[in-house]
């Protein structure tokens, strides 16, 4: 460093100076403490025994099987007695028409 | 120096703590220096030096790429410091022991304890009144004995200019202390 002046003033001035913030500067200077990271718990990808997967195969395998039997069941059991219905209406109200009084009739009739 | 912190985050790795800490360890001293310069509160450049270096803690751990950490941290360490009087002084009405007249004790202490104490608080108080490029300067200078080359390298200017502008707060100093009173400095 070069030194402008070294008059006995500006010697001390530069003790002083030194002396001052040497004082201020904290010694040692403290260690920074980091905020510790709160880990959120990850899912651990674990690998069942083969035995177990097969088993867990087999049942998923048989449910989509049975959900699938049950769809088709429902669906023609259903259109089955979509398709009788018709005729079982038609003969119902040929019946009551049969059946029906005059007096009613007219009676329905606006 | 380009640092590439390691990605962290949710499910990623935390950032690399023992290149962290050795930044911390290289730089510390002088992210305080240039906060201390701004206030002349020991305690306070403290809390902005570890302030800027939780940020880039935190910005390393968003994964964010800083091209060099040294002139980050110094920059945060100025809007900090510059951001104090507003964050800290008016929100709590309050300050540092160290800014009021540099007695750190009412212990009773040595008479040459007590002129010491008294001549740097003389001092603090002309630093105060030096221009603030001046007391970056002085600061860098003695607290942390850089030469002329790397104070001026620090702060972006000529090193002529940190000789000249040492030169004059010395004697700027001496004359006030002088007018003060202060003939032997303890």
């Amino acid at each position: 460093m070069k030194t402008i002046d070294q008059s006995p003033t500006n010697r001390d001035v530069d003790r002083l100076l030194s002396d001052f913030f040497k004082s201020e500067l904290p010694d040692p200077f403290p260690p920074m403490k980091l905020p510790v990271r709160a880990e959120l718990p990850m899912p651990v990808a674990t690998r069942e025994p083969a035995r177990e997967r097969r088993a867990n195969t087999t049942r998923a395998k048989l449910s989509i099987a049975v959900s699938v039997a049950l769809l088709i069941g429902g669906c023609w059991y259903l259109s089955g007695r979509m398709s009788d219905a018709p005729e079982q209406a038609k003969i119902g109200k040929g019946i009551d028409n049969a059946k029906m009084p005059k007096e009613i009739k007219k009676a329905m009739q606006p | 120096m380009k640092v590439d912190p390691p990605a962290a985050g949710l499910g990623r790795a935390e950032p690399n703590r023992a290149e962290f800490e050795a930044l911390y360890h290289r730089h510390s001293r002088e992210v305080w220096a240039l906060a201390y310069a701004r206030w002349m509160d020991a305690d306070a450049a403290l809390d902005i030096a570890q302030e800027a270096f939780l940020r880039l803690w935190k910005q390393w751990e968003n994964g964010e790429e800083i091209q060099n950490p040294r002139a980050w941290l110094l920059r945060v360490a100025r809007n900090l410091a510059e951001d104090y009087v507003k964050s800290a002084f008016r929100r709590y009405g309050t300050m540092a022991p160290q800014q009021m007249n540099g007695v750190h004790s009412k212990e009773i202490q040595p008479l040459e304890l007590l002129e010491r104490q008294e001549a740097f608080a003389q001092l603090r108080t002309i630093l105060e009144q030096l221009p603030q490029a001046d007391r970056d300067i002085l600061t860098l200078r003695y607290a942390l004995d850089y030469d002329a080359q790397q104070i001026a390298e620090m702060l972006g200017i000529n090193a002529t200019a940190v000789h000249m502008r040492l030169s004059r707060a010395r004697q700027r100093l001496a004359d006030r202390l002088t007018a003060q009173g202060v003939q032997t400095i303890p």
